[in-house]
């Protein structure tokens, strides 16, 4: 029998520790899938950019909707998009560098990941939380994970954002719940909560009923009639965040067509468009939308949806409603009349509806 | 000689409807418009010469929603706009501006009919 030498000794204390550590490793991985509910992965040696068959798409350091980090956040969605579905590749997405994530962004990127999974199913795409503690808190605060199915978070900031909710058919509970909430944290009785309800039952129902309604005009495949709400409050500042987003056919794809069957009282911008004149035919479509009510259906049922969502901000003391679809993103405010309307940099695939309302005129 | 009493229904959208009503058809939700004037306005015309609805204990009621319920029955010629009001009595004390509303689409309704 080999006598056991000091050497060996050493060697067997140190495959000890290594296995003690690589066990306290693997527990630490195994405590952040389940808080996470997403693959903790390294990335390759080799080759950064892929891991275990999958294509890392690393996200931008900030992601947002603001105007510094927006193209950059569309990019991010767009290099996904088309790898899963154009290039029908595994896609990992790393969020593992990403120290800025707006709270509004959340559902955004929920409704982006649901739709790949939709189309492409569940393991089409996987990702890596933030490293950074702010941007994980926010994501699970929005219920980021649980909006595409993953396991119910345990860490909750809670107290001033509201989970995403998604769904293709139309539940008034959803939004009065929603609309309680808000309403309860910026401190308004039933009455003032009604008008909150309103606004997001009319975002819904333009999008059950328009956004999904022509496959041709849509500009990625989707689910039809899906949808993604949520809310961002803060009591001590008595404001909120309501927010709509839907990955159909875009407001301005949706307003020359109609508008040009029924003969529509057209506005300056409406004329130019269908004339062939306009510049900037989103922006332009995008504001007669919302000064002429346009979005109209052929059939004459509609149309007054984004005017009702616009009176919301009336009911607080200040308000502002934006609206991403397609190349133009619009703003209305309570306190400058006209609708103010802009090319964005790069496409918003749908139509996204926020609004910032204010209840304490000293916040 | 006797008159005969008119007979009168009553609904109360909040209790035997839903609370909490959304969306234009069917098939966007459970308790959509459609769904409303289908299976409780409509039967209850049959049965009634006048229907009295109660809007005041649902919450959030949609332009797609009160435009489909009650202008609908305009748009698909079961009643004109003068029989609407005549056979419709809407109370909505909690927001008097629904019935203003409501009235508003009835007349777009009754504008797209006389235009075909």
């Amino acid at each position: 029998m080999r006598k056991i030498t000091e050497t060996d000794r050493l060697r067997q204390l140190r495959h000890q520790k290594d296995a003690a550590r690589r066990k306290a490793l693997q527990r630490d991985r195994a405590k952040e899938r389940r808080r996470f509910g997403l693959h903790y992965t390294q990335v390759q040696r080799g080759d950064p950019t892929r891991h275990g068959g999958r294509r890392l798409i690393v996200a931008p350091a900030s992601l947002s909707l603001r105007p510094a980090a927006y193209e950059g956040t569309m990019n991010f969605l767009a290099e996904v998009r088309e790898a899963v579905l154009v290039n029908g590749e595994r896609v990992g997405i790393d969020l593992r560098d990403c120290t800025l994530l707006s709270p509004e962004v959340a559902p955004l990127l929920a409704a982006e990941i649901g739709r790949l999974q939709f189309l492409k199913g569940k393991a089409a795409i996987s990702g890596m939380s933030p490293r950074d503690k702010a941007a994980r808190a926010a994501l699970h605060a929005m219920g980021f994970f649980e909006a595409l199915g993953l396991r119910d978070p345990q860490e909750r900031s809670g107290t001033v954002v509201y989970s995403i909710e998604s769904g293709t058919s139309l539940d008034g509970q959803i939004t009065k719940r929603m609309a309680d909430d808000i309403g309860h944290a910026l401190g308004l009785d039933e009455l003032g909560r009604e008008p909150i309800q309103k606004a997001l039952n009319e975002a819904l129902e333009n999008i059950t009923d328009h956004a999904y309604l022509d496959q041709e005009l849509l500009l990625h495949p989707a689910e039809s009639g899906r949808w993604w709400i949520s809310a961002i409050t803060f009591a001590e500042k008595k404001s909120a965040y309501v927010l709509a987003c839907d990955l159909g056919v875009t407001i301005s794809a949706t307003v020359p067509s109609t508008a040009k069957k029924r003969g529509e009282r057209n506005v300056a911008a409406l004329a130019q468009f269908l004339q062939g004149r306009a510049s900037s035919k989103d922006e332009s479509l995008l504001a007669a939308a919302f000064e002429e009510g346009v979005t109209r259906r052929e059939d004459g049922k509609g149309g007054r949806g984004l005017g009702k969502m616009a009176q919301l901000m009336q009911q607080f003391v200040r308000g502002e409603l934006s609206v991403w679809s397609g190349n133009a993103c619009a703003m209305l405010s309570k306190d400058t009349p006209g609708v103010k309307t802009k090319r964005l940099p790069a496409c918003f695939p749908g139509t996204y509806v926020m609004w910032h309302l204010v209840q304490d005129a000293s916040a | 000689m006797t008159s005969v009493e008119p007979v009168i229904e009553h609904i109360d959208i909040a209790r035997d409807f839903s609370p909490t009503p959304l969306g234009r058809y069917r098939k966007q939700g459970r308790f959509s418009g459609e769904a409303f004037r289908e299976d409780h306005l409509r039967p209850a015309l049959a049965r009634a010469d006048l229907v009295r609805v109660d809007l005041d204990g649902a919450t959030g009621l949609s332009t797609g929603f009160l435009d489909e319920a009650f202008a609908g029955l305009v748009r698909d010629g079961s009643l004109t706009e003068v029989e609407f009001w005549r056979r419709i009595q809407i109370d909505a004390a909690r927001d008097p501006l629904l019935i203003d509303e409501i009235r508003s689409y009835v007349n777009r309704a009754t504008f797209q009919v006389s235009a075909h």
